[in-house]
């Protein structure tokens, strides 16, 4: 009979890449290894993890890119080139933006970027990727503000509030994501 | 248009990949390993990256597989490339020419 092994849902939300790959590693240490994750990349990102069986899983290591892929090819040749380089890419179609890697061989790179300015053009990505939520999510605030107005129905008035909290939150995490980039040389 | 600036060690090395044969993706990687011995390592995030900005800015192009959809991506250098990766080499040679001067010159006093 196949033992089923034993799985836990993780819903968490990140503004900091070293960070995210920190808790998936100390997610390791505690005995669990990321199976899985969804493609939110705006709000909270559910990660699921299974129960570690074999002990050479200790040595993962886990990367993340941030990236967006025009088309089912053009995943397929990214996936193609990492796994070439020996890492497992865990996300599963062009519809993620968020590309979270491992590596188990210990003699492989241990890095999916080989120069500072992938860094830099990482968090540009990701920057860019926020700015844009943030402005859909701040035209929302005045689309329902005005029809707020117009109907008065108070309905409008909760949600654009709503909108406003979701737009200002994207822009604290495009403020903590400026600081990533400016902190490196 | 030429790009004024110069490219990083990672593009550089890379059109030089290409300069000499058409190769995929992770093929370039280790052409540049196989090479350079060792001395020179692409990692992949880094390679899509440099890639994609190549592509866009027209230094390199994709060969089309039609019949061969299977068959990975390969890249090749345009002329254009091969005009960006000339002028830079140029560069390099007269950076070393005057470092010579000065740190030779130097030694001499």
């Amino acid at each position: 009979m196949k033992k089923i092994n034993a799985t836990k849902k993780v819903t968490k939300r990140f503004a900091n890449f070293s960070k995210e790959e920190e808790w998936l590693q100390s997610m390791l240490n505690e005995g669990w290894i990321l199976k899985s994750y969804d493609s939110e990349d705006v709000d909270e990102c559910q990660y699921i993890f299974e129960q570690l069986q074999n002990e050479n899983l200790q040595n993962v290591i886990y990367k993340i890119d941030f990236r967006d892929l025009k088309n089912k090819r053009e995943f397929e040749e990214y996936k193609g080139i990492f796994q070439d380089s020996g890492w497992t890419l865990l996300s599963k179609s062009k519809w993620y933006s968020k590309h979270i890697f491992y590596t188990i061989s210990t003699n492989a790179q241990s890095d999916i970027f080989s120069e500072q300015e992938s860094y830099r053009e990482r968090e540009k990505r990701k920057m860019t990727s926020l700015l844009l939520y943030t402005g859909l999510a701040f035209i929302g605030f005045i689309i329902s503000i005005c029809l707020l107005i117009i109907f008065e129905y108070a309905y409008f008035g909760a949600f654009g509030l709503f909108l406003l909290y979701v737009s200002i939150k994207y822009t604290i995490d495009y403020f903590k994501h400026r600081k990533s980039l400016k902190s490196i040389f | 248009m030429i790009p004024v600036n110069p490219l990083s060690e990672s593009t550089y090395l890379i059109l030089l990949a290409l300069y000499q044969e058409p190769l995929h993706g992770y093929g370039i990687i280790k052409a540049i390993e196989n090479t350079s011995e060792g001395k020179y390592i692409i990692a992949p995030g880094t390679l899509y990256g440099v890639l994609k900005n190549l592509e866009k800015q027209g230094l390199i192009e994709t060969i089309a597989f039609e019949k061969e959809k299977r068959k990975k991506k390969t890249y090749c250098i345009t002329d254009r490339g091969k005009e960006v990766l000339n002028s830079e080499y140029e560069r390099y040679i007269r950076m070393i020419n005057y470092s010579q001067i000065i740190m030779q010159g130097g030694k001499g006093k």
